[in-house]
């Protein structure tokens, strides 16, 4: 497979990591399966890119490349991580926990309480804390501008959408529905009726959703704290 | 002729007391009972946020996820299909996406989303991923033991044990 020159920089830097990494093989054809890849080439969905499906030890090159291709629609938002740190406000989150009690649709679950604090510092580009606590492991981003009120009216959106036969309130697997505004988001609970998890995994560009893996977050927090985007 | 590198398998326990550290320090469970090295860490980790991981010379894979759902769910809930020799997928729960695992006899290929791939040896990592599980539930009842949130999850992993170990003495370790 010829990969073709491109004027995009987030495509040139993807198609060098790519590069680097078949050079590395064609050097060393004896890399391990467990070799690390660079973190935007290492997360890029179920196959692993590295190592290519059925081949042991060896990476392949069109491996690579397929992985490479998928990689680019998960990468930074604009391009690099320091285009993107501007993108975070760090804003810290405040006390905007949601009263379930009297709500029926969460009740009917088992689900007593909320983390709001923790869905607004992992998974909102306003919230986000880029500390050692939140940028671990890979997050779905909620669009750009949400806002807490966002927030609180998708989870009961969300929880209101719940087929009747759902266990999301007494077992350690998350759940998934789709909202109106067309965010596909997981739900869960894991100890005590409370909702640990809330967050989309899945939207089409129009819903303005975003994945990061940690070592992408790692290095948007690396170039907030170098000074960009403050 | 060298020797084969030994497999291990382990859990740890995100450290978020500094949270301006690089990267969160994982702090390994102990074997010895001394839990004393994690009190300070309960607090800021009530989801126990933690890894599975599992090496073998270069081959690493670290499961990144908060405790409760993976070893509920897959150190434990997987362990009858794993021996039963049928394909396993596990969701992770803090993030989307699965851990896969493929019997190979002798082998178990581990892959899935945000971890590298690996083979390891069927008649060591199953019982070594129920001795993470036996592990867990010790740190649930020493640590935990005192908060009624962990109730539940202490009855959900006491339950998954005892399938896991039931299905253990069927297998014939292969």
């Amino acid at each position: 497979m010829v990969v073709g020159a491109t004027s995009d920089p987030a495509e040139r830097e993807a198609d060098e990591a790519a590069r680097v990494i078949i050079a590395r093989l064609r050097a060393d054809g004896s890399a391990p399966l467990s070799t690390p890849a660079p973190g935007r080439i290492q997360r890029s969905g179920f196959t692993d890119p590295v190592s290519g499906a059925g081949v042991h030890g060896r990476i392949q090159p069109v491996a690579a490349t397929m992985a490479r291709r998928q990689v680019i629609r998960r990468a930074f938002v604009n391009g690099t991580a320091a285009k993107d740190a501007p993108l975070f406000e760090k804003i810290a989150p405040v006390d905007a926990a949601i009263q379930l009690g009297g709500d029926s649709d969460a009740a009917k679950f088992g689900i007593t309480a909320t983390n709001m604090k923790h869905y607004l510092e992992r998974h909102t580009f306003k919230y986000q804390r880029l500390n050692s606590k939140t940028i671990k492991p890979a997050a779905g981003m909620f669009p750009q501008g949400t806002t807490v009120d966002n927030v609180k009216a998708w989870l009961v959106e969300a929880l209101s959408k719940l087929p009747e036969t759902s266990t999301i309130g007494e077992s350690a697997v998350s759940t998934s529905v789709t909202l109106s505004n067309g965010l596909k988001v997981n739900l869960g609970a894991l100890k005590g009726g409370k909702l640990s998890a809330f967050f989309p995994i899945e939207g089409g560009s129009h819903t303005g959703y975003h994945k990061y893996s940690a070592d992408e977050l790692k290095a948007i927090r690396d170039a907030k704290n170098a000074g960009n985007g403050t | 002729m060298t020797d084969a590198p030994s497999f291990q398998a382990y859990w740890c326990f995100d450290d978020y007391t500094d949270l301006d550290a690089d990267e969160a320090p994982c702090v390994r469970a102990p074997a010895d009972g001394d839990w004393s090295a994690f009190t300070p860490l309960l607090e800021e980790n009530d989801d126990d946020m933690g890894s599975v991981v599992l090496t073998r010379g270069d081959d690493i894979v670290r499961i990144d996820d908060s405790l409760i759902a993976t070893v509920q769910n897959l150190c434990l809930g997987a362990i009858p299909d794993l021996v039963d020799r049928n394909h396993v997928v596990v969701p992770y729960f803090m993030l989307y996406g699965y851990v896969r695992m493929d019997p190979e006899p002798p082998d178990q290929l581990v892959l899935g989303d945000e971890i590298a791939t690996a083979r390891f040896p069927r008649a060591e990592l199953i019982p070594a991923l129920v001795a993470i599980g036996r592990s867990y539930l010790e740190y649930l009842h020493t640590c935990r033991g005192d908060d009624s949130d962990y109730d539940d999850v202490r009855v959900g992993v006491s339950a998954r044990l005892a399938e896991a170990e039931a299905a253990l003495d069927r297998w014939d370790g292969t």
